[in-house]
């Protein structure tokens, strides 16, 4: 049986954190923004390993106040954690 | 000379006290003296002036918040121990140079005299079978590396303070000539300055030859294995002290290249295998996660990273009775993809190759060793003592 198709993750949380998200994404990681996508993980595209993840760590500390810490370098490994962190922050 | 203070508000904690203290050796020239406090850094500095101070001054709190601010210091995580059976810890008084067994050659520089040559090379011994013990495959690697290498593995932004420039005079008679007539200003320095064309330096690791030897393959299998040793250069400024830390010294490195789990899983043994060779030595010491030395700008985010992803675990023997100082005499390091992309390494499935580097600083070894056992090999354990003194 044909199931509904899942909304995308960028709908359901907004598309304002996930644009956020993207457009701070393609800076730090210095790639076209549609490389960004609701599944990517870090690993997932070559720009996006250590240490693109550190440059994108900085950019979310800098401009969303998320601290460089040991949890928040493991937790912000997926775009929809980033997502999530940043819409939290919006609130 | 007054001792100034440099006041910490917030106070450091112990981390971050630690990183400050071995960055406050490559803060600034006119620093004498100094030493770090959770509340204060005290300096003297030479000349005494407040013009100096006020520039002296402005450079520690820069190195203070760039260490401190926004830095949330990673947990420590214990991987191995061993403290019992205590060795004698006969050799805590031993004065190396005084007793022949090395003789300093300048500023983190020394030769090592038989009895320590001679432990060296009985350390390294063991560390061949670990190479055997992996399957690695020796590569002879050169003292100096270009560069251009260096820049692409971003080493330049990682470790500037340690670097050691190599260069040559230029291919001009006349400058032959003056040279050679005048070679030493007064001082005992090099007379000649290059103005351009510096593109070497002294290594600092053995193993970036082994990822520049592999450019552009793919590897045959999983998991390689390689082993090289050679002389390393890390210019540590007033950190350079006896043979716990050389300018110059001896490195003996496997490294793993190839898919991820595999490089992981070699990293694991090898400390398994550590964990043993540490019972058959004798000394005592601990294995736990580690950060490398940074400089300021890059100090946080870097440490912060390398803590997260389980990347570096030192192993460091203990110096004495106390478990207080230690010294790190090797490291067990995971680079995910660093050098893989950095040199278009590949595994057989087309992935970009993980690599990992087990690094043991032969000289330190030695130190430790003396430190817990003395100068005398009869006492030594039998895994390192000369044949002709072994049970």
């Amino acid at each position: 049986m044909a199931g509904r198709a899942e909304a995308p993750f960028s709908q359901e949380i907004g598309m304002d954190a996930a644009g956020k998200a993207k457009d701070i994404m393609a800076r730090a990681l210095k790639i076209d923004p549609q490389l960004v996508h609701d599944k990517l993980e870090l690993g997932g595209i070559p720009q996006w390993d250590s240490f693109g993840h550190i440059a994108l760590m900085m950019a979310l500390e800098s401009e969303y106040g998320i601290p460089v810490s040991e949890e928040n370098v493991l937790r912000h490994t997926k775009f929809s954690v980033i997502v999530e962190s940043i819409s939290e922050k919006q609130l | 000379m007054n001792n100034r203070n440099v006041v910490c508000q917030p106070p450091l904690n112990p981390a971050v006290q630690r990183a400050v203290e071995y960055r406050m050796h490559f803060c600034a020239p006119q620093i004498h003296n100094f030493q770090v406090h959770s509340d204060r850094v005290e300096v003297s500095i030479r000349p005494d002036t407040e013009e100096v101070w006020n520039e002296v001054e402005s450079k520690v709190q820069r190195v203070i918040s760039g260490i401190r601010d926004g830095f949330i210091p990673p947990q420590e995580k214990l991987m191995a121990e061993r403290r019992t059976p205590a060795p004698p810890w006969s050799g805590l008084d031993v004065d190396l140079e005084k007793n022949g067994l090395v003789r300093r050659s300048g500023e983190g520089r020394a030769v090592l005299g038989p009895l320590l040559a001679g432990l060296v090379e009985r350390f390294d011994r063991h560390f061949l079978d670990m190479a055997d013990f992996f399957s690695a495959k020796p590569l002879g690697t050169p003292a100096l590396i270009p560069a251009d290498l260096m820049a692409r593995i971003d080493y330049f932004k990682a470790f500037p303070h340690t670097l050691t420039f190599a260069y040559h005079l230029p291919a001009d008679v006349d400058t032959i000539q003056k040279f050679s007539s005048a070679p030493l200003t007064t001082d005992g320095c090099i007379s000649h300055h290059p103005d351009s064309g510096v593109n070497s330096l002294l290594s600092p690791a053995v193993c970036f030859h082994l990822y520049h030897y592999l450019e552009n393959q793919t590897l045959p299998g999983p998991l390689e294995s390689y082993t090289m040793r050679g002389r390393c250069f890390r210019y540590e400024s007033g950190a350079l002290t006896s043979l716990a830390r050389l300018w110059d010294f001896t490195m003996r490195e496997i490294v793993f290249v190839g898919e991820k789990d595999a490089v992981i899983e070699a990293r694991k043994k090898s400390i398994d295998w550590i964990v043993e060779l540490g019972k058959k030595l004798g000394i005592v010491y601990q294995i736990k996660t580690a950060s490398d030395p940074f400089f300021v700008g890059e100090f946080r985010q870097r440490t912060v990273f390398q803590a997260a992803f389980d990347l570096k675990y030192e192993w460091l023997a203990d110096l004495d009775p106390t478990s207080g100082p230690t010294l790190a005499v090797g490291s067990f390091n995971v680079h995910q993809t660093h050098f893989g992309k950095a040199f278009s390494i590949l595994t057989p499935s087309g992935d970009v190759a993980w690599t990992g580097c087990m690094a043991f600083g032969l000289e330190r070894l030695a130190y430790a060793l003396i430190r817990q056992y003395g100068a005398e090999p009869s006492a030594w354990p039998d895994a390192l003592k000369p044949l002709s003194l072994r049970k």
